[in-house]
């Protein structure tokens, strides 16, 4: 029964491939004797160049829900023998961290009032069992291929064998309030900043294109170059945009909330597939992509004083307050609350050291525009 | 993430992600055959949920993609007829219509095509893909720019640039563009 399905499969594979084109000769004689086969398959093969059903399945497509439905599933497939010591070791590290947690709350906060504080190193490590390791500062972490000492994960260098397997990936997940690292099996660096996501394979594969996607946030990439790497292009996909790069340094800011999407090109050169353009960027330019009006520019600026964040300093120039207010609240983990709605437009240009107080840079920032601000609890009120 | 022989493999092996990907790939798929079947989305639902959990207990027996698409078809089919009889939602004479090959095998292999034709509408950028499902749903510039709350224009901007993608991924003669494109 199983064979007659397979074959269904392969011919769809076909039929697919000649509507996208390419089609190879002995593929193409291989579909014309299925459909001489039988009228009947002549009858499929026309009612599917219609898009016969085509519409009313995307239609359909809503009443699904992928999220509920893996919710579902996936108790189910954690509960088969191999995973049941990880389970347990998924408590075990979620308890450890609400001890943390608790601990931290207790210390830094022992009149119930909540202190501010400045960012630190730290991540979690979704291994390819769905593990979620904690990494921090101070603690070492080390398993098959990879460890973590001093803010930094890194992978070790592409085994000889490896190219062999599938490719496998981890996800790091930087919290608010978070930094880190990353060294890929390649030597490509990372830095990460708050609250953001990226998935990467764990081992590239020599010769193979080197992929990796930042699923949201803000990271800065030092790529080893392709002429290092047996001429191998890196790319990095990022909200509907595609960057090929090889060999070079850029930085691409991608947060859910903000209005746009900036790629910034430090050094060498990155092309960008983008809304079906190429758009390829030179060093000290900016690639900005509207998500309201789903179009792009290309400025330039001073890339440096752009992704200063990586060495430790927040650069605002002529940005609006709302969006210094939004860097702020990543790194120190608040929320913010403007009094006056008009205030979120008003320019701020300024430098400061990502250890500095909070309290030092919410003054200098207020009394630049006149006016004051307030903490209450974990909130920032901006008068 | 593209799926091939090697993702079957890693889950053979037990590897969690590499299934949640797989489940992220096909299960729109699965549902949409099944609910053809069954006439029922919640139902489909459920039978596409249990197809793939029959999958993960037997993920050691299977090493190509096609063989798992294969099984996990032949499931939903089974699956989704037992409900029909189960629920004595259609008369037997019906149910062995559904059963026969012919109208199970244009089900699967629409699926299949249109399931990678449905790949290339999701590579677009949110609004973009909007407006082109909106129009596909047979709405003309006017209605979209209205539900969308933006301008006219800006609904033949995102068309715009909908047609340079669609025509670089299909070619111009492909349906999904005429039915796209049709004023």
């Amino acid at each position: 029964m199983i064979k007659p399905l397979v074959d269904n499969i392969e011919i769809a594979n076909l039929i697919t491939k000649k509507m996208k084109g390419g089609l190879t000769d002995e593929e193409s004689i291989q579909l014309n004797s299925w459909l001489e086969e039988q009228n009947a398959n002549k009858e499929i093969y026309s009612r599917i160049l219609e898009g016969d059903g085509f519409a009313e399945g995307i239609d359909l497509i809503s009443e699904f829900d992928l999220e509920n439905s893996w919710n579902q599933i996936e108790p189910k497939i954690k509960d088969s023998k191999s995973f049941k010591y990880k389970r347990y070791f998924k408590y075990a590290v979620a308890a450890s961290v609400l001890f943390l947690i608790a601990l931290t709350t207790y210390i830094v906060n022992p009149f119930e009032k909540t202190e501010i504080t400045a960012g630190t190193p730290r991540a979690v490590l979704t291994t390819v069992n769905g593990e979620d390791v904690v990494l921090e500062k101070e603690k070492k972490y080390s398993d098959q291929f990879v460890s973590s000492s001093n803010g930094t994960l890194k992978y070790d260098e592409i085994s000889e064998g490896s190219s062999k397997n599938a490719v496998t990936y981890n996800y790091l997940t930087i919290p608010r309030g978070g930094e880190f690292t990353l060294v890929l099996s390649d030597g490509t660096k990372v830095w990460l900043n708050s609250d953001t996501k990226i998935k990467y394979p764990i081992q590239f594969k020599r010769g193979a294109p080197r992929n990796v996607e930042l699923l949201y946030g803000e990271a800065y990439f030092d790529v080893v170059s392709a002429e290092d790497f047996n001429g191998s292009s890196f790319s990095v996909q990022s909200n509907g945009q595609r960057l090929k790069v090889l060999g070079t340094e850029f930085n691409i800011k991608s947060y859910p909330e903000d209005l746009a999407t900036k790629t910034t090109l430090v050094e060498g050169s990155v092309l960008v597939s983008i809304a079906g353009e190429q758009v390829e960027l030179t060093p000290d330019s900016q690639l900005i992509w509207d998500k309201e009006t789903e179009s792009f520019k290309v400025i330039e600026l001073n890339a440096i004083a752009e992704t200063s964040w990586k060495q430790g300093v927040f650069n605002f120039n002529h940005l609006p307050l709302e969006e210094v207010m939004r860097v702020v609240s990543r790194w120190y983990d608040v929320n913010v609350e403007f009094e006056h709605q008009e205030m979120k437009n008003i320019q701020f240009n300024g430098v400061f050291k990502k250890d500095q107080k909070i309290d030092n840079i919410l003054e200098t920032i207020t009394k630049s525009i006149n006016t004051a601000y307030e903490i209450k609890e974990d909130k920032i009120i901006i008068k | 993430m593209k799926l091939n022989d090697g993702i079957v493999s890693e889950i053979s092996n037990g590897n969690y992600l590499a299934f949640k990907s797989l489940f992220d790939n096909f299960f729109t798929s699965l549902c949409l055959f099944s609910s053809q079947i069954v006439k029922s989305n919640v139902a489909a639902q459920d039978i596409a949920q249990e197809a793939l959990i029959a999958y993960w207990k037997r993920k050691s027996d299977f090493e190509e993609l096609i063989k798992v698409k294969a099984f996990l078809y032949i499931t939903t089919k089974n699956l989704s007829l037992n409900y029909l009889k189960k629920n004595q939602k259609v008369a037997p004479v019906e149910v062995y219509t559904l059963a026969n090959d012919k109208t199970i095998q244009e089900l699967i292999i629409k699926e299949e095509v249109y399931a990678s034709l449905r790949e290339e509408i999701d590579r677009l950028p949110p609004r973009t893909r909007k407006v082109l499902q909106l129009a596909l749903q047979g709405m003309k510039n006017p209605e979209i720019a209205l539900q969308l709350n933006v301008s006219v224009n800006t609904v033949k901007t995102l068309k715009k640039n909908a047609y340079a993608e669609i025509r670089k991924a299909l070619g111009g003669d492909s349906f999904v563009f005429l039915l796209l494109f049709s004023e």
